[in-house]
């Protein structure tokens, strides 16, 4: 089961690399045929699963003790989010596919050239505490994805104000769409992080009862986190209610995401207590 | 015996459309030509009359059937004078077999119209088409015919990019438009102005099921004439008319603006923009397209935030590249234009040859029997027997290499021509049928 799951872990780079060439061949040249890549991506998203399983089988605990286990992690839940918004087997937005399977790519890749961690931390035998961090990093890949569309929505919308007709003008879906896309994804994000801060609340109660005081809440990640999820929040809130669309609204909620990359980055590395388990 | 293909025609290739309009025929008027055709010269014809082309496919009966026989068919048809029909004559194409195939393929496919990959011709075709089969014009040939020139369309349009894109400033337009929305139908649309370019444009946005339209003209009759006459086809219900005065109290609820009159002054300015981005109760983009030369709309507007301001040199900016684009995919529809000619040449080579073969082994058949009748009397059964079957093989042998050389495929179809006439004068087989006859 080990040696079964090595061999997955070594060829997922390659299907995904196979994704991110086919997306962009079909950016570049929109008469090639695109009924392949709906089963490629089916058949990458099966695979990730089933090294997920096996890893999990094997290592005695889900793929989250490492950054180079997460970064499988987030490969696999980008696909995952990106399909559940987007794709179709009928229609198929090469421009964002391209985007998504370069990003996952580069997470898979690195993820893949790394030996994985051996844990002592009894901590990540907890359900809990797999669910708060899984559905936390499906929230972060939708948050990820939106980012991406509110990335090419702005492309287009800078390409379309300057005159350039070329690729990105022929091959991205319009701008409402790749808001909409956005949307869904803010959303998928937004459901899956309130499950991680539901989780993890649970979590703490369990390990630390309020009693013993709630100085985690002032623990930078848990800030940052709770900011991100009240900007994907708001997004969704605003547009309903404030009639905030287009342009401002993208922005808004790549706002998130920045939150989204300190808190995964600067506060990961320097400033964090009780998000550290290793 | 009926084996030709004759192609007249009259195009924007060669005439402008003063002249071409002269020998347009409506569809009313196309089942009449085809009737009186029927009556007088051949069983199967195709009469393609559209804007830019009146174009006549005939198989005729007789083989003197000239090009010129045909021209003044249509004059007559059409009661041109005789001044006219002197100037048009000499810009008729008069095309024949090979060509007459290719030229149907070409305009099928969509590259010798005016705008290169233009669809329009191949609905058009198909309601030509239809109407030669309700007259009774489209036999065997011409069904087959048609048949493979709409073929040529379907895989022109499934194999390459050349439909891909706009290949007008008005459809440049609305397609800049559907780059901002996707779906038109919650979309309100703002039409200025009710020339032709605004008619392409406004029946574009239909056609997209646009939710709502406005259209504003000077002369609000103008206006009211172009929405009856854009809508007269569809069940389309939501258009209104109004005067260029009006415009102001629409311009909050409206997504997309294409402007084309023949105005001198600014019809749209900045402030009035300005009013209308306020008043909105959303914050999507506003798209506003400017087709009008001289234009139509303060060009200061595409400094304010939101807005999208095109005039017609950015337009022309999508439609030159769409139009390279489509240019680059004209070696890729030649290839399927051969490979559907070889394969149509074949089956017209079957149809052209089939009663010519059978004519030659009826004739050769004929022959044998008559001489076995003459000796049957002077030899004994058996020896019969053996001399049928001898002079059967030798008959088979003797017709063999006539018979490949009729059926063998060529890459022109004037060959396969002077073949079979070569066949039919070594072998007498006109002269037979015209004993026959009488």
């Amino acid at each position: 089961m080990f040696q079964a799951s090595k061999a997955i872990q070594a060829i997922l780079p390659f299907l995904y690399g196979i994704l991110l060439i086919g997306f962009a061949n079909i950016f570049m040249r929109p008469g090639l045929s695109r009924r392949w890549i709906f089963p490629a991506v089916i058949l990458t998203l099966v695979l990730h699963a089933i090294y997920i399983g096996l890893y999990t089988v094997t290592a005695g605990h889900c793929l989250l003790t490492t950054s180079h286990e997460l970064f499988s992690l987030i490969a696999f839940t980008l696909l995952v989010v990106y399909s559940i918004v987007e794709i179709r087997p009928t229609e198929i937005a090469a421009g964002t596919g391209a985007m998504v399977s370069l990003v996952a790519f580069i997470f898979q890749l690195i993820s893949s050239l790394a030996s994985h961690y051996e844990v002592k931390n009894p901590i990540f035998n907890d359900p809990l505490f797999n669910i708060h961090v899984t559905s936390a990093v499906f929230g972060y890949a939708a948050f990820t994805l939106a980012t991406i569309y509110g990335a090419l929505y702005l492309m287009l919308y800078l390409a379309m104000a300057r005159n350039t007709y070329g690729s990105i003008f022929r091959e991205l879906p319009s701008l409402s769409r790749l808001e909409r896309l956005g949307i869904r994804s803010s959303a998928v994000g937004f459901i899956f992080l309130s499950i991680s801060i539901l989780f993890g609340v649970l979590l703490i109660n369990k390990s630390m009862p309020i009693s013993q005081g709630t100085s985690y809440l002032l623990d930078p990640k848990t800030i940052a986190t709770i900011l991100t999820w009240l900007v994907f929040g708001a997004t969704l809130v605003i547009r309903q209610f404030a009639k905030i669309e287009g342009k401002k609204l993208v922005i808004f909620w790549m706002s998130g995401f920045a939150l989204t990359l300190v808190s995964m980055t600067i506060i990961n590395a320097f400033g964090t207590e009780y998000h550290n388990f290793l | 015996m009926p084996s030709k293909l004759i192609a007249i025609g009259i195009s924007h290739h060669s005439v402008p459309v003063e002249l071409r309009e002269k020998v347009a025929f409506s569809p009313d008027e196309t089942r009449e030509l085809l009737e009186r055709l029927k009556e007088a010269i051949t069983d199967e014809a195709l009469l393609v009359s559209t804007c830019n082309r009146t174009e006549l496919y005939v198989r005729p009966i007789h083989d003197e059937l000239s090009s010129d026989y045909l021209i003044d068919f249509l004059f007559e048809a059409k009661q041109i004078p005789t001044e006219s029909r002197n100037i048009l004559r000499k810009e008729f194409t008069r095309l024949s077999y090979c060509e007459a195939i290719i030229h149907l393929f070409d305009v099928s496919a969509g590259i010798d119209s005016q705008i290169l990959g233009d669809q329009q011709i191949f609905a058009q075709l198909k309601d030509s088409f239809r109407i030669a089969e309700e007259v009774g014009s489209a036999g065997t040939f011409m069904t087959k015919f048609a048949h493979a020139a709409f073929r040529v369309a379907k895989r022109v349009r499934n194999e390459t990019d050349l439909t891909v894109g706009a290949g007008t400033i008005s459809y440049a337009a609305v397609e800049f438009a559907r780059k901002v929305f996707d779906d038109f139908r919650n979309r309100t649309a703002l039409i200025i102005g009710a020339g032709e370019t605004a008619e392409l444009a406004a029946s574009y946005l239909i056609e997209k099921k646009i939710g709502k339209l406005f259209i504003a003209n000077r002369t609000k009759e103008n206006a009211d004439i172009l929405l009856s006459e854009i809508t007269k086809d569809s069940s389309y219900l939501r258009g209104t008319t109004l005067s260029l005065s009006d415009i102001e109290s629409v311009l909050p609820s409206v997504d997309i603006i294409i402007s084309s009159t023949g105005s001198n002054d600014i019809i749209l300015h900045k402030q009035q923009v300005e009013r209308a981005l306020d008043d909105r109760k959303n914050s999507i983009p506003l798209v506003i397209i400017d087709i009008a030369v001289p234009r139509d709309i303060d060009p200061e507007i595409a400094s304010l935030p939101n807005v999208f301001l095109k005039d017609i040199d950015d337009l022309s900016m999508i439609v030159d590249q769409n139009i390279e684009k489509r240019k680059a995919e004209i070696p890729k529809i030649k290839s399927i234009i051969t490979e559907e000619f070889e394969s149509f040449l074949e089956l017209f080579t079957k149809l052209e040859v089939g009663p010519t073969i059978a004519e030659l082994r009826n004739k050769f058949e004929a022959i044998r029997k008559e001489e076995l009748e003459r000796h049957r009397s002077s030899i004994n059964s058996t020896e019969f027997e053996k001399l049928d079957e001898m002079t059967r093989k030798m008959m088979n042998r003797l017709l063999h290499t006539p018979t490949i050389m009729l059926k063998e495929p060529r890459t022109t179809k004037d060959d396969l021509q002077a073949r079979i006439e070569l066949v039919r004068i070594l072998f007498a087989l006109d002269e037979e049928r015209i004993e026959k006859n009488n």
